[in-house]
């Protein structure tokens, strides 16, 4: 009785964000269109396209979090399910691609030379949203216009498991007091709640904890960079 | 001038789309809030329009089984789909859509893809 009560409190719960998701995109579709249009707008002065374009960023960052709390939503059989490979490299490359699209206002480099050719990891389309949304989040932690990020790949066995460890590391990145104490309290902590106030990590570590790996990040004091490493499971075709 | 009908079940999308494709020279000539509305409205039409733009989930009628109606009366018709939900592309291209543009898109990108189907 009460396990059918979860799932249909479950079911309502899943129904309701799905309405809710679809609602927010369509204000989202309209901020986000009206503020190119005062972007495009001969009669808008630089101040005024600054602005519109900081809000631009967020209304697209806001878009992601909505399709992230959708994906939460249906990660739950993810381990019972045999998700497609997918080519890390190509699509870490995408992402990164797509990071200086959302972030009009910013200057973002990342170096993905590093990453081996042979990085696949069964994962499905669950990979790309979450390297979009880790590297969203790299962004925003940042107060510095211009940011670097450099990526790379190496094969490591945990747990007698063959994996590919992932380094994200980010340099020049001036974060704030607040979020270098946040990450630093959770990175040395497995618990995932403890992650409050960035829901980008809450929600890259609970993907990859979905997928049979694990997210593990460290960060400079002085707030100049922080390095966060996904542990991923290799895919079977891999020698 | 191209023409465009506009079906989406949100009055501020229907603005919207309105303010952009009449900004860049387009003349949208039907809008419809529900998929049954749209086919009604396009088959009673005198002149059909170039391209409809499809939004997916609406009331009555949704904008898969609107484009599979209006396919059936013209499958010459262009259709650009919009939805909030990307798992439809496949459904709504196998009904007939010619574009698919996940939402939100950007201004630019919807205009793409009304070039591309719009008549020479």
């Amino acid at each position: 009785m009460i396990r059918e009560d979860i799932e249909k409190s479950s079911s309502g719960l899943s129904i309701f964000m799905d309405l809710l998701g679809h609602d927010i995109q369509n204000s989202n579709q309209a901020v986000l269109s009206y503020l190119e249009l005062i972007l495009s707008s001969p009669a808008a002065g630089e101040k005024t396209k600054k602005y519109a374009m900081r809000a631009a960023s967020q209304i697209r960052t806001s878009s992601i979090l909505v399709d992230n709390m959708k994906t939460l939503m249906s990660i739950r059989d993810i381990s019972e399910r045999k998700l497609p490979d997918v080519d890390l490299k190509q699509m870490i490359e995408q992402s990164a691609a797509k990071l200086q699209g959302l972030f009009l206002d910013r200057r973002i480099n990342v170096d993905s030379s590093d990453i081996a050719e042979d990085t696949t990891v069964p994962a499905g389309t669950y990979a790309d949203e979450l390297f979009d949304s880790l590297l969203m989040n790299i962004v925003h932690l940042s107060k510095n216009e211009e940011i670097s990020i450099k990526i790379d790949s190496q094969k490591d066995v945990v747990a007698d498991m063959p994996c590919w460890r992932i380094c994200i590391r980010a340099s020049d990145m001036n974060m704030p007091t607040m979020i270098v104490k946040d990450l630093t309290d959770i990175s040395s902590s497995e618990d995932l709640s403890k992650i409050v106030r960035i829901s980008g990590i809450y929600f890259a570590g609970t993907m990859a904890k979905a997928l049979g790996g694990r997210l593990e990040m460290t960060v400079a004091e002085n707030g100049s960079g922080c390095t966060f490493t996904l542990i991923l499971r290799m895919s079977d075709t891999h020698d | 001038m191209t023409s465009v009908m506009i079906v989406d079940d949100e009055l501020f999308i229907v603005e919207l789309y309105r303010d952009i494709l009449q900004l860049r020279g387009y003349k949208v000539m039907i809008t419809a809030f529900d998929g049954e509305e749209g086919v009604r409205k396009y088959s009673s039409a005198p002149e059909k329009p170039d391209v409809i733009i499809m939004d997916h989930r609406m009331p009555v009628m949704n904008g898969v089984e609107a484009t599979k109606e209006i396919m059936r009366e013209n499958p010459k018709q262009k259709i650009v789909f919009v939805s909030a939900d990307v798992m439809v592309e496949a459904e709504a291209r196998d009904a007939g859509a010619a574009e698919f543009l996940p939402k939100p898109f950007r201004m630019d990108d919807l205009i793409e893809k009304m070039e591309r189907l719009s008549p020479p």
